[in-house]
């Protein structure tokens, strides 16, 4: 069994040097380091796989430009031509967080839009509440219901019931479906679960 | 003078947005703090004018030949004419030399080009006479002509100062609670950070790639179609960081250098810039129907008309726009040195116009003579229009420009050899070390080459740094130039060289 355990750590790649035949599960766990920035264009394919989106629409500045092509540099992409960065900046810049920020609410609007746009049985990602309701219940099986969709798109698991309460309490009484579904959606997109792997 | 390092800065007021939040500040709370940051930044940067000091870096991309500007051997002086067919030098009426100037510069000559499509209508004479008291040419050799290694070395002058680039140790020296310390819009090896480990990331450069649009990465949500307010908005990152500190994820990477990172600037200096609130201030684009800014709740910079005044191609010369926002920058007190400059793209119009050569000065490699008039005379236009903008700017008893120095860094010169089978007009030059750079500012002493240039072989010789006197066989560096820069901007460090000859 050691054995064993010790040739998937190695296979991993993620033991370290001292690593023995005794080493624990918890010694062979890969190091936080390993935790890598979702960069322009896997954050931008991730994105819009997970709303099942078009890549091009989900973000335009100005109603002109794709967010992608205006924030490339924030967002960790290289751009050879126009600043000769051949290789991308190595951290985020203070500009970052803001260029996230912009892609992930813009996509999430776009999502709750489009599934406005149809009959509720022909809904993609938001098909658990109304979103043409005035407000929303907390306490709402469908407002958990579509939290947990809202997780298994973007993280690929379900949401704990904490995570659930803290998501359902963007649902008050001043706020709409339509923008709690947006707010709930760019919670959890923003998260570090989702922007880093 | 002792100022403040950088990598003392607190958070704005020393908080930020999102721990305002965290803590259960509303929203509306933080917003009025981010709403008021702009005049605070104002009010803080004119109370203590006399400490202000504001670094222009413009990046002359590809080789700025100083002998086909302001430092030009003329035909006459050359011994004979073998050597004048032979050395890049100039017709004795292609060189003006302009009253009460102690320099003599290459006269603009696009209207004698005829084999390329470029062609500038901006008068270096016109310049010289205008801003002589304020600029000087020093000569000097650069250690490279490897356009990349060059363009590092021109910004951290060979390593001088610990390897941080003189971007960085303005930003480090009074970029103190700036949110955008240190620009960088310029490109290669102008762009890369220096190697000194002690910088920090508030002092590193941030990369521009669009300047008419970068108002728009200053805020997470302004100016999108159809998103919550910015109240709900705030109130999704409260949530968001919950989630964050409540999740497996979030528990079993809490120590990850890269998630700590990102998430001290998220919730520091991002939180801080998207607070100044500069959407509005920065925004370089005008209303149109393709284009409806009032629309999406934004609308151009109320500077714009002043901006295009100075600066007249500044909706279609991604340069000029670049000069336009760097003052912006400046002005608002959201940065302190700001490096911009024209890239290897050609810059074309909508129309097909060109405003440069396609590979800026490097462009030499293909027609030395019409590469380097063009492109000086672009350098000296857009010069030209950012003095004027910081002149026009009240701070303190004067003007932002008694405060700021602009640098017109080049990677290095070029040959001076016309090649067998060139001619005047139509000769291609290779790199080549010896060269000489452009500084303007009232703090320099103006009006004057430091070191010269022999007739016979077109290449510098330096000067007694001391003193300013020129001395033939002496050639000065990179580290000379960091250290007058850094000298005239009162930023200190170990080994700084003693430039005081040049200094006001």
């Amino acid at each position: 069994m050691k054995r064993s355990l010790f040739i998937v750590c190695v296979l991993l790649g993620a033991c370290n040097a001292e690593t023995s035949a005794d080493a624990s599960t918890q010694d062979c766990a890969p190091p936080a380091e390993s935790l890598r920035w979702k960069r322009a264009d896997v954050l931008v394919n991730d994105l819009a796989g997970s709303l099942e989106l078009e890549q091009a629409t989900i973000c335009t500045e100005l109603g002109t430009t794709p967010c992608r092509e205006v924030h490339g540099i924030s967002l960790g992409a290289s751009e050879p031509f126009l600043n000769t960065l051949y290789e991308p900046l190595p951290r985020p810049m203070v500009t970052t967080a803001l260029a996230i920020d912009r892609v992930m609410l813009s996509a999430c609007r776009r999502g709750v839009e489009r599934d406005q746009r149809v009959a509720s049985d022909e809904r993609v990602v938001f098909t658990h509440i109304e979103l043409g309701a005035a407000s929303l219940d907390p306490a709402d099986a469908g407002v958990k219901a579509q939290v947990h969709e809202l997780y298994q798109r973007l993280l690929g698991r379900d949401a704990t019931d904490d995570e659930v309460a803290m998501v359902a309490e963007l649902a008050t009484d001043d706020v709409s479906a339509e923008t709690f579904a947006t707010l709930a959606c760019f919670s959890i997109a923003t998260t570090t679960e989702f922007l880093f792997y | 003078m002792t100022r403040q390092s950088i990598s003392t800065k607190p958070s704005v007021a020393g908080i930020s947005r999102r721990k305002l939040l965290g803590l259960g500040v509303g929203s509306a709370g933080a917003l009025a703090l981010g709403s008021t940051l702009p005049g605070a930044l104002r009010r803080a940067r004119a109370e203590s004018a006399a400490d202000a000091r504001f670094l222009f870096i413009l990046t002359a991309t590809g080789g700025a030949s100083i002998i086909d500007s302001l430092l030009p051997v003329a035909h006459s002086e050359i011994s004979s004419p073998e050597r004048v067919a032979a050395l890049t030098a100039y017709p004795d009426e292609a060189i003006a030399s302009p009253p009460g100037s102690g320099f003599r510069c290459v006269r603009n000559l696009s209207d004698r080009f005829t084999a390329l499509p470029f062609g500038s209508d901006f008068d270096p004479v016109d310049f010289v006479s205008r801003r002589k008291d304020d600029m000087l040419v020093m000569t000097l050799d650069n250690t490279s002509v490897n356009h990349d290694v060059a363009q590092q070395r021109s910004m951290n002058g060979d390593g001088v100062d610990r390897g941080r680039t003189i971007a960085e140790a303005m930003a480090m020296t009074y970029g103190f609670e700036q949110p955008l310390a240190n620009c960088m819009m310029s490109s290669g090896g102008f762009t890369q950070a220096g190697i000194w480990d002690e910088v920090p990331d508030e002092a590193r450069a941030v990369l521009i790639g669009d300047p008419w649009q970068l108002a728009l990465a200053t805020h997470g949500s302004r100016g999108l179609a159809g998103v919550p307010s910015v109240d709900d908005v705030a109130r999704a990152r409260h949530t968001c960081e919950l989630l964050d500190e409540h999740s497996a994820f979030g528990r079993r990477y809490g120590h990850s250098e890269a998630r700590e990172r990102f998430l001290a600037l998220r919730g520091g200096a991002s939180a801080e810039l998207e607070g100044a609130d500069l959407v509005d201030t920065l925004m370089l684009l005008e209303q149109t129907p393709e284009r409806p800014l009032s629309a999406l709740g934004l609308s151009p910079s109320p500077e714009l008309e002043r901006l295009r005044e100075r600066l007249p191609k500044l909706g279609e010369d991604r340069l000029h726009a670049q000069a336009a926002l760097a003052f912006l920058l400046a002005r608002e007190g959201a940065s302190s040195v700001v490096t911009f400059g024209p890239g290897f793209i050609p810059p074309i119009d909508s129309d097909g116009r060109a405003f440069g050569t396609p590979l800026a000065f490097d462009f030499s490699h293909t027609n030395h003579l019409v590469s380097q008039n063009v492109m000086w005379c672009r350098m000296f236009e857009v010069l030209d229009g950012l003095i004027g903008l910081l002149q026009s700017e009240p701070l303190g008893d004067g003007s932002m420009w008694d405060q700021s120095l602009i640098y017109v860094a080049t990677d290095f010169g070029r040959t001076k050899v016309i090649p067998e089978g060139g001619s005047f007009f139509n000769f291609s030059s290779g790199h080549d070390l010896n060269n000489g750079s452009l500084l303007l500012s009232p703090r320099l002493r103006g009006n004057r080459v430091y070191g010269g240039v022999d007739p016979e072989t077109c290449l510098t010789y330096g000067f007694d740094p001391r003193t300013g006197e020129p001395e033939p066989g002496r050639l000065m560096g990179a580290p000379h130039l960091y250290s007058l820069i850094a000298q005239a901007l009162e930023i200190d460090f170990p080994g700084r060289l003693d430039m005081s000859g040049l200094l006001r």
